[in-house]
């Protein structure tokens, strides 16, 4: 049940608790990101956008969110 | 290259043959100044982790954007064909290109790119939509094996990145070249 039990998670390497059953949209409201331009992995699989809501994440998640930089 | 000369690659004709990155310049302006007095339509981008409250990649973004060019963005600090592949999906969302520069580090001294696991990561790329640009040495045997799986284009090195040596092997590019010459 959401609300009742905390999880452990690292997010882009950072320990981090969520409430049970939260899902990448709730998790990017959370954490309150400003810009849109990220890209999400879980486990260092890719998480398209249009799965965010159904993507439950879950005790011992490693999560990676990465946005545009400069590069060579 | 000619005034007239056209490059096409990658599903696009340029006029200009050179890629440009955009790192490490002094600031954001510098940087936009130097892609546009270069005249590259190519310039080459990256993804980092990005903490909640940094806003400053859209700034970077939007420079890009506004400059109307062809972005390449890459697959840097991927040490397995499993991690290119995953920030390869990350970028195509991210940056909205089928276009990847493919790299695999297989070596931090020499930042050589790992052969075996690029390959494996091509093959899936381009399976899967993408245009992938491979960071390779100028090995022929998997030149061969990169455009085998469906590579159009080829990035060997010319030697070790930050090695200031130029184009150390240059035979061995020209008989890549001989071998696969619709090669880009």
């Amino acid at each position: 049940m959401k609300g009742y039990i905390l999880i452990e998670v690292s997010i882009n390497g950072k320990i981090t608790k969520l409430e049970n059953d939260t899902n990448i949209k709730q998790m990017i409201n959370i954490l309150n990101y400003k810009s849109k331009l990220y890209a999400v992995a879980i486990n260092t699989t890719f998480i398209s956008i249009n799965k965010y809501e159904i993507t439950i994440i879950k005790q011992g998640d490693t999560i990676d969110i990465l946005a545009p930089i400069q590069g060579g | 290259m000619k005034n007239n000369d056209i490059w096409e690659i990658g599903g696009k004709t340029l006029s200009s043959r050179l890629l440009i990155g955009s790192a490490l310049y002094p600031s954001p302006a510098n940087m936009e100044d130097a892609i546009k007095i270069s005249k590259s339509q190519i310039v080459t981008v990256a993804l980092r982790r990005q903490s909640s409250g940094d806003d400053t990649s859209g700034d970077f973004w939007n420079i890009i954007k506004s400059l109307g060019i062809e972005v390449l963005p890459n697959t840097a600090g991927s040490h397995s064909a499993k991690e290119a592949i995953t920030t390869a999906y990350m970028a195509r969302e991210v940056f909205g290109t089928n276009w990847i520069k493919l790299e695999v580090i297989g070596d931090l001294y020499n930042l050589q790119p790992d052969p075996f696991e690029t390959v494996i990561a091509a093959e899936i790329l381009i399976k899967d939509g993408f245009e992938v640009f491979p960071y390779t040495t100028d090995d022929l045997v998997v030149a061969k094996k990169l455009a085998n799986v469906g590579c159009n284009i080829l990035m060997p090195w010319g030697s070790p990145i930050g090695s200031g040596k130029g184009l150390i092997n240059i035979d061995n590019l020209k008989t890549i070249l001989k071998i696969k010459p619709k090669i880009n």
